[in-house]
């Protein structure tokens, strides 16, 4: 089994057990999208509800993603173990990803409730708006939490990182999104914009986390 | 084992934190099947030196060579087992999974995570997660961990804190069977009985230099540490 599948596995794992992140983002999340829908805002300030939600829930569990690799430096022992740092950062995004995108579909259904949205007309291409928004959100903040993960303020400094730098793309998932439900045209320019985005953040992680984990 | 893959040479090493020196010029050597003592008080820096060592924390200036090479070279350093302050185990994972995830990485077989869990008296913990674990069985589990790969250099950093009888009793063996091995094996420790019943050689260690050195069953147990000389 490759060390990649071994830490995913890991990390899920100790996700499921301990639930680091799952729980709190997803009752962040839903806090948030229910307060929207308290106050009123319609189906046309959804996307952007939608995204808002996932980008603040993302920053808040990507900032604590590296705890269980440092309360006792299991970082280190992996380091000692001449695991590849690129795989760290891969398996530990793969993980992200996963809880993320749990989150982001809770997200959905309370969005439907709340917003009283339908699924678009264009699933795939709304499929690979969320795919490709979560990575980039994903990539970007799994190498910011890994920087972090030394930091004592390390929950104050994430959003303050990553909800400027992930800007770009969270507004081209919005925007996307934005058409998608209002049934017209097409996202295809926002699609390549998130899928550079993303293929940018993972390919720069890949090549500076030698140096992230660096002590 | 080759006498040469798990000789530890330290050069003249320099490290900083902050802008305060911790090691100061530090060179010491271990050869394989010796057991040095790093003897010295708190924040004497022997942490520092074991993970300088180790190749995990990088030192300012000089150099730190396993068998011969660089341990900044992640094949050395996988010869190496390190016991620190911390247990580098995951909390929510049981006491055989730890286990099972250090010894793939390090592609050992299964049967020797067994053989592991039987000789350090954790077979009935096996199912356990380690944060249901006292100190001492936690302890246990480090250095089973440390073990799994039979590294050619050991590096221990006060390795019987915890340890009840039976345990402190097993691990003496180890490191002895391993010195016979032709491991090395450098031994952090403020506890001079320890250092004398050991280890072949001692080092002490005071402000980040090396103060003193020579044979361990030199110590003279009744000195205070203060006046010791090695």
């Amino acid at each position: 089994m490759s060390a990649f599948v071994l830490l995913l596995h890991k990390d899920l794992r100790l996700e499921a057990r301990g639930r680091d992140l799952l729980p709190s983002m997803a009752v962040l999340a839903l806090l948030l999208l229910a307060l929207g829908g308290a106050a009123g805002l319609g189906g046309e300030a959804a996307p952007a509800v939608l995204w808002i939600t996932v980008a603040v829930t993302a920053a808040g569990g990507l900032a604590r993603s590296f705890h269980q690799e440092t309360d006792q430096d299991q970082l280190l022992a992996l380091r000692l173990a001449a695991v590849d740092p690129a795989v760290i950062y891969l398996a530990k995004a793969a993980a992200n990803f996963v809880v993320v995108g749990v989150v982001e579909l809770l997200a959905l259904a309370a969005l439907a409730v709340f917003f009283n949205v339908r699924l678009p007309a264009q699933p795939l291409a709304f499929a690979a708006v969320l795919l490709l928004g979560t990575a980039s959100l994903v990539g970007l903040g799994t190498l910011l939490g890994g920087m972090l993960a030394a930091a004592r303020a390390r929950e104050a400094l994430m959003p303050v990182l990553l909800l400027p730098l992930a800007a770009p793309a969270v507004m081209a998932a919005t925007g996307a999104t934005a058409r998608l439900m209002s049934g017209g045209g097409s996202v295809s320019a926002e699609l390549g914009l998130l899928l550079a985005f993303a293929a940018v953040s993972v390919a720069a992680a890949v090549l500076v986390f030698e140096h992230v984990v660096e002590e | 084992m080759s006498g040469e893959t798990g000789r530890l040479e330290l050069r003249g090493v320099w490290k900083s934190f902050g802008g305060r020196p911790v090691l100061r010029d530090v060179s010491l050597t271990v050869d394989p099947g010796r057991v040095v003592a790093l003897l010295g008080p708190n924040g004497a820096g022997k942490s520092t030196l074991l993970r300088v060592a180790a190749g995990v924390t990088r030192a300012d200036r000089g150099e730190i060579r396993l068998g011969g090479g660089p341990v900044s070279d992640p094949g050395r350093r996988r010869r190496i087992g390190l016991v620190g302050h911390t247990s580098f185990l995951y909390a929510f994972l049981t006491v055989a999974e730890n286990l099972r995830l250090y010894a793939r990485l390090y592609g050992v077989d299964a049967r020797r995570v067994e053989e592991s869990l039987t000789a350090w008296g954790l077979a009935d913990h096996r199912d356990r997660p380690v944060r249901e674990l006292s100190r001492g069985f936690t302890q246990r589990v480090s250095l089973a961990r440390a073990l799994l790969p039979q590294p050619a250099l050991l590096l221990l950093d006060e390795p019987f804190t915890g340890l009840d009888a039976e345990a402190s009793a097993h691990l003496r063996a180890r490191l002895a069977a391993l010195r016979a091995d032709g491991r090395a094996i450098l031994l952090a420790t403020h506890a001079w009985e320890e250092a004398h019943d050991l280890a072949d050689d001692a080092v002490g260690l005071v402000d980040g230099r090396v103060a003193r050195r020579g044979r361990a069953a030199a110590l003279d147990l009744a000195s205070s540490a203060a006046d010791q000389t090695v």
